[in-house]
């Protein structure tokens, strides 16, 4: 296996718009490496580099460790599943698995053997012979994978390749993926929109904005400390609550809006913040965290509740600014009552106003003093 | 291995004239590969069309010996005596009446057999094939078929006059019906090759807007003049254009049916170039004519592309 | 009403039909009638004659027209079906400066018309030595502006995708385009090929300038030497031989008729 690098990337198109700036990536040897971000934000165009499908404007590429700007994609030692599976429509599933390998004159026997093994780790034998056009979406997409399982590539990137899929057979590919990955332990770089296959699926993700790495590391790290509000928005569904707010460095006062505040002391200086709180961090009053001495009690009117199954959802306006909370349970509350509610403080995220950097993460309070700096 | 920095030039026009990229194109070598796969084309294109463009145009301006090749400078002599001269003022008259009387009757009928086919019926198939068959017909069989038809006494059209009691016409002797005569063969050769076309541009259009104006009541003229006409339009466009110039270029009918005849009222143009050139080897002369239809055509081409496409809607 | 809209439906299409059928019918009808009765003007044979047909075949060599015209029609076909894969595939997936400004130059082709070029040809053709060979009557129609634009866009509808695939799994672009576009756009090439087909077989003025020998001639200019061979009196053997010249086209046609529609329509609008 083969680890990635990619060392002051950067990718400008002609007429002068920079779609990849900077970019600084290292990618271990065997990792499941996720790329996440909206739609534009320049992720499918790394992959396209690390492929050799696109040419950087400047940087360098490592693969293993060594300089790979200029090889040919076939010679990156890499496979590649595409959105929309790139089949061969007019070959069956077994030729299309086969067909990079024939023409790399690979022998009749090692190409039976792994094509064997391939069918058999994703349950292919009854559609072997069938064309894509016969074959469900899902059918398709193991096709696809098993072309990728074939090559026995070193490294395999895959773009969007659950985003054709309806939602349940998503959720199953996301482990069947995940667990191949482990079994023949590849190096993956992951390219998703989708955040919940970024939380669920890599060792580590990269999440994007506008061709610039916003964060990186461990998903439940940059759940739990996201860096800048654009990574605590992305991540995580409901997004988090996010409210403009005005720190008062000399009262300690956290003044949200007009009418609420909160008086806390912070390591901060005082200005325009950005408050971040998740919607589970916002309990009913009934919760044993309000127990607590340090927690803060509010109540707020209930504009529109749903009911997801042994979870609900509540929408609620506190000083005109529009509140998500999520309850375990089934919560049946008529809109426009009142609600007691409450949150702990440590659960409370402070970000700056102007650039939207983290300045305060209760559970991260020795890191915070590097960024506020 | 050392990577140097290169700087971003600003303004190069597209990706791969950038400087990093510039060496990954010339390992794919997508360039050279392109021009190997456009060479057949070029060359027979340099060869079969474009130097004979050429050619035409030059010998349009020498007067040419007996073997055709060109001899003697004249500047535009030859077209001032080919615009003067009777004989091709008179074939292009023909050729103008016969454009007129061709073009819009084929379309028009091409089009009713298409609406026609274009219903949903059991055995519609079988109709198709029938309306669009003179496709597969020859200028030559189909022009044999119909100098049978026209023939004076044992023609078929004749008999049906007699049997009206009507005296019998000479079709393609008679100078006033020779061009009529001619036209009718044309336009039932065409039939199939139009029909086809429109009988595409109809199935081309979305289902749903007929299903919609259905619920919204309109009725069958209305459906045709508010949807199908508009949604044709591109079709019909390119029906037209193409009709129009395979008008110009008609040949075979006219060597099989009537040699020009008679007096020259079905000398339509190419038939004239063919005389010129190939009988009496007046390659300058030929020429001059050749370049005069060849304007025709592209006026005819540009015209429809300035007016046409103003009415055409295109989806 | 409605079985009433139906009737006349099928009535108003049988009868054009007929209109559309009739000269063919009528062909045939009289291929099968000997001289005098073809003279008396008889609709229907009294009785039938086949020997027209077999006299077709003695009076011109029509078996070794037939053949002419079928290779001719093959090689010309296949010839375009090769040339224009190769310029489309290239407008398509390769990347070359130009590429637009090429493509236009092809497309401008199609506004020329064959006879601006036809007394040049002449003379390259017979320079060439090409005068009564099968080469002159193919090689020049080769090259189609036509079918580079049909078959270009057929594969522009082929993922960019699948490309890339073929690029990463270390496939070229020879491999590429004959293992995968040309199989993956074996419609369109059908549609090419019989339209092309078509043409070929029916083209009359370029092989009566090329073709002076009986044994290159193809079938349209020897329908015209049996036609100017033949007396008044034998109309039954001309409608014979013309009946053979259409036979193998209308076959085509017949088979291809779904195809051509659908190929001509999206060449000719998108």
């Amino acid at each position: 296996m083969k680890s990635v690098e990619l060392i002051d990337v950067t990718k400008t198109y002609g007429n002068g718009s920079v779609i990849i700036k900077n970019l600084n990536l290292s990618i271990q040897s065997g990792e499941f490496f996720v790329l996440v971000g909206p739609s534009g934000c320049g992720k499918s165009t790394i992959l396209r580099m690390i492929a050799g499908l696109e040419g950087m404007t400047s940087g360098t590429l490592l693969i293993g460790g060594k300089p790979a700007n200029l090889l040919p994609p076939s010679k990156r030692s890499l496979s590649m599943v595409f959105q929309n599976y790139a089949l061969y429509p007019h070959l069956t599933a077994r030729e299309n698995i086969i067909f990079g390998l024939k023409a790399h004159r690979i022998g009749k026997d090692i190409v039976e053997k792994r094509l064997r093994e391939a069918a058999e780790m994703l349950n292919l034998a009854p559609c072997l012979d069938r064309k894509p056009r016969q074959l469900s979406g899902g059918q398709r997409q193991r096709i696809a994978l098993a072309r990728s399982i074939v090559s026995e590539a070193p490294i395999c990137l895959m773009d969007e390749p659950l985003s054709n899929l309806d939602a349940k057979l998503r959720a199953r590919m996301r482990s069947e993926i995940r667990r191949i990955q482990r079994k023949i332990g590849t190096t993956m770089i992951y390219v998703t929109h989708d955040q919940i296959e970024a939380m669920t699926m890599g060792d580590r993700m990269a999440v994007l904005h506008d061709g610039t790495v916003q964060q990186i590391g461990r998903p439940i790290d940059v759940y739990n400390h996201p860096d800048h509000t654009f990574v605590a928005s992305f991540i995580g569904s409901p997004q988090m609550n996010l409210m403009p707010a005005v720190y008062d460095d000399v009262q300690k006062i956290l003044r949200i809006g007009a009418s609420w505040t909160i008086t806390r002391e912070l390591p901060i200086a005082g200005g325009e913040v950005i408050l971040g709180i998740r919607p589970e961090n916002i309990h009913p009053a009934t919760h044993p965290a309000s127990a607590q001495n340090k927690a803060i009690h509010f109540s707020a009117n209930i504009i529109d509740t749903e009911i997801l199954g042994n979870e609900t959802q509540l929408t609620f306006l506190l000083d005109h600014q529009t509140w998500t909370a999520k309850w375990e349970g089934q919560w049946t509350i008529p809109d426009q009552s009142a609600q007691e509610m409450v949150i702990l403080p440590e659960n409370l995220l402070v970000f700056d106003r102007k650039d939207g950097h983290i300045l305060y993460d209760p559970k991260r309070s020795q890191k915070v003093e590097e960024v506020t700096v | 291995m050392v990577m140097e920095q290169t700087e971003i030039k600003e303004g190069a026009d597209f990706p791969a004239t950038n400087a990093r990229e510039q060496p990954i194109n010339r390992l794919f070598g997508t360039q050279p590969a392109a021009w190997l796969y456009l060479l057949p084309s070029l060359i027979l294109f340099a060869v079969f069309v474009f130097y004979p463009l050429f050619r035409t145009l030059q010998l349009s301006f020498f007067l040419s010996d007996s073997k055709g090749l060109p001899t003697v400078f004249v500047g535009f002599n030859n077209y001032a005596r080919l615009l003067s001269s009777p004989e091709f003022l008179a074939s292009a008259g023909s050729t103008l009446l016969f454009v007129l009387y061709t073009v819009p009757t084929t379309i028009i009928l091409a089009l009713i057999l298409a609406l026609l086919a274009n219903e949903k019926l059991k055995g519609i198939g079988f109709f198709r094939t029938i309306f669009s068959s003179s496709m597969g017909i020859s200028v030559a069989a189909s022009s044999v078929v119909w100098l049978f038809i026209f023939n004076p006494s044992a023609g078929i059209l004749n008999r049906l006059l007699s049997l009206l009691g009507v005296t019998g016409i000479n079709w393609l002797a008679d100078p006033n019906w020779a061009l009529f005569s001619v036209s009718l063969t044309t336009i039932w050769l065409h039939l199939g090759f139009t029909f086809l076309i429109l009988l595409g541009g109809l199935q081309n259009i979305d289902e749903h807007l007929y299903e919609n104006a259905q619920i919204e009541g309109c009725g069958y003229w209305y459906r045709l003049r508010r949807i199908t006409l508009p949604m044709l339009s591109p079709t019909l466009f390119f029906v037209i254009t193409v009709s129009m110039i395979d008008a110009f270029q008609t040949f075979g009918q006219i060597d099989l049916l009537t040699k020009g005849g008679p007096g020259n009222a079905t000398n339509l143009i190419v038939y004239s170039i063919y005389q010129k050139a190939f009988i009496n080897f007046d390659f300058g002369m030929a020429s001059a004519e050749v370049i005069v239809l060849f304007l025709c055509i592209l006026l005819i081409t540009a015209l429809q592309f300035k007016f046409g496409e103003r009415k055409v809607h295109y989806q | 009403m409605k079985r009433i809209k139906l009737i006349s439906l099928y009535t108003v299409l049988t009868i054009l039909s007929l209109i559309l059928f009739f000269p063919m019918l009528y062909a045939l009808s009289a291929s099968f009638m000997s001289a005098q009765e073809v003279l008396l003007g008889h609709f229907f044979p009294h009785q039938l004659h086949p020997e027209n047909y077999l006299e077709a075949f003695r009076d011109v060599p029509l078996l070794r027209f037939l053949f002419n015209s079928i290779i001719i029609s093959l090689i010309v076909t296949f010839g375009v079906l090769i040339v224009s894969g190769m310029a489309a595939y290239a407008f398509v997936f390769l990347h070359f400066r130009g590429r637009r400004l090429l493509f236009i130059l092809f497309i401008s082709t199609m506004m020329i018309p064959w006879e601006t070029s036809m007394i040049p040809n002449f003379v390259t053709v017979q320079h060439l030595g090409w005068i009564n060979r099968y080469a002159g009557l193919t090689v020049p129609f080769f090259a189609s502006a036509f079918g580079t634009f049909l078959l270009r866009q057929y594969f522009k509808t082929i993922p960019e995708e699948m490309w890339e695939a073929a690029q990463i799994s270390g496939i070229g672009h020879f491999r590429f385009f004959v293992k995968v576009v040309l199989p993956v756009s074996r419609t369109s090439l059908v549609t090419l090929g019989i339209y092309t087909f078509l043409t070929t077989w029916n083209t009359y003025l370029w092989p009566l300038l090329t073709t002076t020998d009986e044994r290159v001639r193809p079938l349209q200019i020897g329908l015209r030497q049996l036609q100017s061979q033949e007396t008044v009196n034998d109309w039954g053997v001309v409608m014979a031989a013309a009946l053979i010249v259409v036979v193998p086209t209308l076959i085509v046609l017949f088979i291809g008729q779904k195809h051509l529609q659908q190929g001509l329509t999206d060449g000719a609008l998108k």
